[in-house]
C-alpha cells in the first residue's frame, strides 16, 4: 500500500513540472512577441520623433539663417545709405548710421556662419565677408576723408564701392533664395517623414492587434488550459489523498517513517484517533524500543535494524506500550521508498489490532476447549465447507483437521442419510436444527454411524452462516447391538442344536448299534442284507452330520486369550485317525507367538469346520497346511492375525465359490448341511475377524481367516517396534 | 482279577446293552451298565481291561467314574463318548489328554468303535467274520 500511494504521489509531481514549464514556455511565448513587437514600434517611433525633430530643426535653422542674412543685407543697405548721405551732406547722423550698422553685421554674419552647415552657402557667406570687408576699407577711407575736409569722391562717383555693395547684396540675395529653397525642401522631408511615421505606426498597431488577437489570444487560452489541467490535478491530488486518508481510517491504520540519519520514527496522523498514541507523532527509535514489549523488543530491534542496514523490507506483528501502560498489538510493513526530494527513507504503514487479537485469542481458546471434546465437532459454512474440525473428529473419521478444512462435509464423509437428503436439508433449513442418525465413511473406508445434532447459526446479517454439527459415535453401539442380534441368532441355533444333539445321538447311537447286531444275524436272506447295510450306512450319514454341524456347539462362554496353535493342535489331534486314514500330510507354520480374543468352543468349531471341510475335499496323500502368521493391518485397523488352512483338493468352481457362505448351501450333497461355513463366517464375525477364500478346481481351496491380535499384544509389538 | 473284561456304562440301557452285544458278539467279555454308581460298585469286584462310559448321566457323570477307576486300576483303559461341545470342553477342562483318556464323539459307528476297541485292547479288530 505504501509503496503503490508513493509511486502515484511521484506520478503527480511530474506532472506538475511539466504544468510549470509549459506555463513558463507558454507565458514566454505570450509575451516575447508582442514585446519584441513593442520594441520595434517604439524603436520606429523614436527614429521617426528624433528624425522629425532633426527636419523641424533644420528648417528652424533656415528660417534663422534667412532672418539673419536678411539682417545682413539690411544692416548693409544702412552702411550704403549712411555712407552715400555722410558722403553726400556731411551730417553726422548718417555717419552714426553707418557706424551702428557697421558694429552689428559682422555678429550677424558670423551668427549666419554658425548656422550654415554645407560648404556652397558658405562659399557665398565668405565671399560676402570678402566683400563686406573690401567695402569697408574704402568706406572707412571715404568718411575720413571727408572728416578730415579732404578731397574725395562721392559715392555714386566710386563703382568699385557699389560693385562691392551690388556684390554683397546680390550674395545675400543668393544666399537667401538659398536657404529658402533649402527651407521648402526641408518642409516636403519633414512633411514626408510625418507622413511615414504616422502610417507605419498606424500599420504597427494594426500588426500589433492581428497578433495580439490571433497569438496572444491563442496562448492565454493554452495557459488557461495548462491552469485548468493542474487545477484538475491538483484536486485529483486532493482527491486521492483523501482516499488515502480515509482509507488509513477505515483500516484504523497510519503511515510511519524512519528517517534514517535521525533515527527517528514520524507517524502520520490520519487515524490516530486511537487516544493512546496520539502524542505520539515523532519518537526516537531508540525510545520506541523501550515501549517494545520485553518478549518482542529483541526480535523488533534486530528486524529494524537489519532493515536499516538495507534490507529491503519487513513485515511484523508486536506490542507496544501505550500511554496507560497497557500493551498494544501493532502489525506493520514497510520498505525503503525513495522520497520526490531524492532522500530515501523507510516507509510503512501500521494498523492496531489489539481487539482483532484479543478476539482471535479467545476463539482459539475456545477452539482449543472444543477441541478437547472426545466427541467430533465440526463447524461448516452453509455451502457445506468445513471451516472447523475438532480433534474429536480427526479421531472418529481418521481425517485431519488440515485434510478436511475446505472441503465439503458430505462429500467427505460420504454422509449416508437417514431419508432423502433434500428432505433432511428442507427440514434443517425450516427449523434451524437437525437430528439425526447419519452413516459417515471415515479416511479408512470404515463406516461411522453417528448420532449426529446440527444447528444453524445466523450471522451478523441475520443470515445464516455457519452450521455447528456435533455427533456421537454409535458405531461400536451398533455394533455390539449386531453382534448381540448375531449371537441371539446363533444361541437359537445353538439351542436347537444343542437339543438335537441330546435328543437325537443317544437314540442314533443305539439304533446304529442294534442295526449293527441285526446285521451279524447269519439267516438273513441277502436282500434283507443288503436293505440293512443301506439302513446302516444312511444311519451313518445322520451320525456324521449330526457331529459335523451340531457336534461342538456350546451355549454360553466368556471371552478368554486363547492360543490359537495349540487349539488347532489339539483339532488336528483329534481329526488324527481321519488323517491318517486318508494318509495326509499335514504342514504347519506358525509365525506367531501371540493370542487372541475369544469364545474357546466357538473358534474351535471354526477351525474345525474348516479342517474337516478340508479333510473332506482331500484325496488319500494329499496335502494340508496350516499357517499362521501377524500381525497384519488391514485397512488400517488394529492387528490381526492371519490363519491360512489350504488344501490340495478338489477346488470349488467359481460359480459355487459365490455362495459358499450361504446357508443351506452345500456341493457336499450325500453329507453336507450346508451350514458349516455360513456358521463359520457368523462366528468369524462375530469376533470382528474376516473370512476369504480362493479356490481352483483341480487344485486346491485356501481359507484365510483373519482375527484381532489381543490388544495388548498388539501395543507391546509396536512399541517395541518404535 | 479278569482283564478282558469291557465295562460299558450308559444311562441309556438301549446303547449300553446293544454296545455290549455287539462286542460280545465280536468276541470279547462285555458288561453293561446304566449308570455310573452301578458301575462302580462292579469295580469293587473286577478290574476291566476297558471301560466305554458315556460323560453326561444322573447322579455321578462319566469324568468322576473315569477318574475313580482311574485311581482304583491304573492300567485300565477308559474310552469316553461325549454327546456335544459342553462335555467335550469339560473332557477339556479335565486334562483328560493329560490322564490318557480316550474320547469319541457319540453316536459312534458300531465298526469304528469296534476299531477303536480292538486297538485298545491291543489286538486285531478282525474278530467278526460276516
Amino acid at each position: 500500500m505504501q509503496d503503490h500511494s508513493s509511486v502515484r504521489s511521484q506520478e503527480h509531481e511530474g506532472h506538475e513540472i511539466s504544468g510549470h514549464a509549459r506555463i513558463t514556455h507558454l507565458l514566454l511565448r505570450a509575451l516575447t512577441i508582442p514585446l519584441i513587437l513593442l520594441i520595434v514600434i517604439l524603436g520606429t517611433l523614436l527614429w521617426a520623433t528624433q528624425h522629425l525633430t532633426g527636419s523641424v530643426q533644420e528648417v528652424d535653422r533656415t528660417d534663422r539663417v534667412i532672418g539673419e542674412t536678411e539682417d545682413v543685407l539690411r544692416f548693409a543697405t544702412a552702411m550704403e545709405t549712411g555712407l552715400r548721405g555722410y558722403l553726400l551732406t556731411g551730417r553726422a547722423e548718417y555717419r552714426e548710421s553707418y557706424i551702428s550698422a557697421d558694429r552689428g553685421i559682422d555678429s550677424e554674419i558670423s551668427d549666419v556662419r554658425q548656422l550654415l552647415s554645407d560648404g556652397v552657402a558658405e562659399q557665398r557667406l565668405q565671399t560676402i565677408a570678402t566683400a563686406l570687408t573690401e567695402w569697408r576699407k574704402y568706406a572707412r577711407r571715404s568718411i575720413q576723408l571727408r572728416a578730415g575736409g579732404e578731397e574725395f569722391t562721392s559715392y555714386d562717383a566710386n563703382p568699385d564701392a557699389q560693385h562691392l555693395m551690388n556684390t554683397i547684396r546680390g550674395g545675400c540675395q543668393q544666399l537667401i533664395a538659398m536657404q529658402e529653397s533649402l527651407h521648402e525642401e526641408r518642409v516636403q522631408r519633414s512633411a514626408l517623414a510625418t507622413k511615414v511615421v504616422t502610417v507605419s505606426c498606424i500599420l504597427l498597431f494594426f500588426a500589433f492587434l492581428v497578433v495580439i488577437t490571433s497569438f496572444t489570444i491563442r496562448q492565454v487560452r493554452s495557459l488557461d488550459r495548462v491552469f485548468q489541467d493542474s487545477h484538475e490535478a491538483r484536486l485529483a491530488a486532493e482527491e486521492s489523498a483523501q482516499r488515502l486518508r480515509h482509507a488509513y481510517e477505515a483500516g484504523k491504520m497510519w503511515s510511519c517513517q524512519i528517517d534514517v540519519e535521525t533515527g527517528r520514527i514520524r507517524r502520520s496522523n490520519e487515524s490516530m484517533r486511537m487516544e493512546w498514541d496520539a502524542d505520539l507523532l515523532e519518537e526516537d527509535l531508540s525510545a520506541w524500543y523501550e515501549r517494545v514489549h520485553p518478549e518482542d523488543r529483541e526480535r523488533m530491534r534486530e528486524l529494524m535494524s537489519a532493515v536499516l542496514a538495507g534490507r529491503p523490507g519487513y513485515e511484523a506483528s508486536f506490542r507496544v506500550r501505550s500511554k496507560d501502560g497497557s500493551y498494544r498489538w501493532i502489525y506493520s510493513r514497510g520498505s525503503w521508498v525513495k522520497h520526490p526530494d531524492g532522500k530515501a527513507v523507510v516507509s510503512g504503514v501500521a494498523m492496531d489490532f489489539t481487539e482483532e487479537k484479543s478476539k482471535e485469542e479467545s476463539l482459539r481458546r475456545m477452539a482449543q476447549l472444543l477441541d478437547l471434546a472426545y466427541e467430533p465437532i465440526l463447524v461448516r459454512d452453509v455451502d457445506d465447507r468445513i471451516v472447523y474440525w475438532n480433534s474429536g473428529a480427526t479421531r472418529l473419521y481418521e481425517w485431519t483437521s488440515q485434510e478436511a478444512t475446505g472441503k465439503g462435509s458430505h462429500d467427505l464423509l460420504r454422509t449416508e442419510f437417514p431419508q432423502d437428503r433434500a428432505k433432511v436439508l428442507a427440514e434443517f433449513k425450516e427449523n434451524g436444527h437437525w437430528e439425526g442418525e447419519l452413516v459417515h465413511r471415515a479416511k479408512s473406508g470404515e463406516s461411522r454411524v453417528v448420532a449426529s445434532h446440527w444447528i444453524l447459526r445466523q450471522g451478523k446479517d441475520g443470515w445464516p452462516d455457519t452450521i455447528l454439527e456435533t455427533s456421537f459415535d454409535l458405531t461400536e453401539r451398533k455394533r455390539s447391538e449386531q453382534t448381540l442380534i448375531r449371537s441371539e441368532k446363533l444361541a437359537s441355533v445353538g439351542r436347537m442344536a444343542a437339543t438335537i444333539a441330546h435328543e437325537i445321538n443317544n437314540p442314533l447311537a443305539a439304533a446304529m448299534n442294534a442295526m449293527f447286531l441285526a446285521t451279524l444275524d447269519r439267516s438273513l436272506s441277502a436282500e434283507a442284507r443288503h436293505n440293512l447295510d443301506v439302513a446302516e450306512h444312511e444311519l451313518e450319514r445322520v451320525a456324521h452330520i449330526a457331529k459335523q454341524t451340531l457336534g461342538f456347539y456350546k451355549e454360553t462362554g466368556k471371552p478368554v486369550s486363547l492360543r490359537l496353535p495349540e487349539l488347532v493342535d489339539g483339532l488336528l489331534d483329534l481329526y488324527g485317525p481321519k488323517l491318517r486314514n486318508k494318509s495326509i500330510r499335514v504342514e504347519r507354520k506358525y509365525d506367531i507367538d501371540t493370542t487372541v480374543v475369544g469364545i474357546e468352543g466357538e473358534l474351535r468349531q471354526v477351525l474345525s469346520n474348516l479342517i474337516s471341510n478340508s479333510i473332506d475335499a482331500l484325496p488319500e496323500h494329499g496335502t494340508l497346511e496350516v499357517r499362521m502368521s501377524g500381525p497384519v493391518h488391514l485397512h488400517g485397523q488394529r492387528g490381526m492375525l492371519q490363519l491360512t488352512i489350504a488344501d490340495t483338493g478338489m477346488g470349488v468352481e467359481a460359480k459355487d465359490l459365490k455362495h459358499i457362505f450361504e446357508p443351506f448351501f452345500t456341493t457336499k450333497d450325500t453329507i453336507g448341511t450346508g451350514l458349516g461355513l455360513w456358521v463359520t463366517r457368523e462366528l468369524i464375525n462375530k469376533h470382528e475377524g474376516l473370512i476369504r477364500v480362493r479356490s481352483r478346481v483341480g487344485e486346491g481351496t485356501v481359507f484365510t481367516v483373519w482375527l484381532p491380535l489381543e490388544r495388548r499384544h498388539t501395543d507391546r509389538m509396536v512399541a517395541r517396534a518404535c | 482279577m479278569n482283564s478282558n473284561i469291557i465295562l460299558v456304562v450308559d444311562d441309556e440301557r438301549a446303547i449300553a446293552d446293544t454296545l455290549a452285544a455287539i462286542l460280545v458278539m465280536s468276541g470279547y467279555e462285555a458288561v453293561a451298565t446304566y449308570g455310573a454308581i452301578e458301575a462302580v460298585a462292579i469295580l469293587g469286584n473286577c478290574e476291566p481291561a476297558l471301560i466305554i462310559t458315556d460323560v453326561i448321566m444322573p447322579e455321578m457323570n462319566g469324568l468322576e467314574l473315569a477318574g475313580k477307576a482311574r485311581d482304583m486300576y491304573p492300567r485300565t483303559k477308559i474310552l469316553l463318548m461325549s454327546g456335544n461341545a459342553v462335555t467335550q470342553d469339560i473332557l477339556d477342562a479335565a486334562g483328560v489328554a493329560r490322564q490318557s483318556f480316550e474320547v469319541v464323539a457319540k453316536p459312534v459307528p458300531p465298526r469304528q468303535m469296534l476299531s477303536m476297541v480292538a486297538s485298545l485292547m491291543g489286538r486285531s479288530s478282525g474278530h467278526i467274520s460276516l
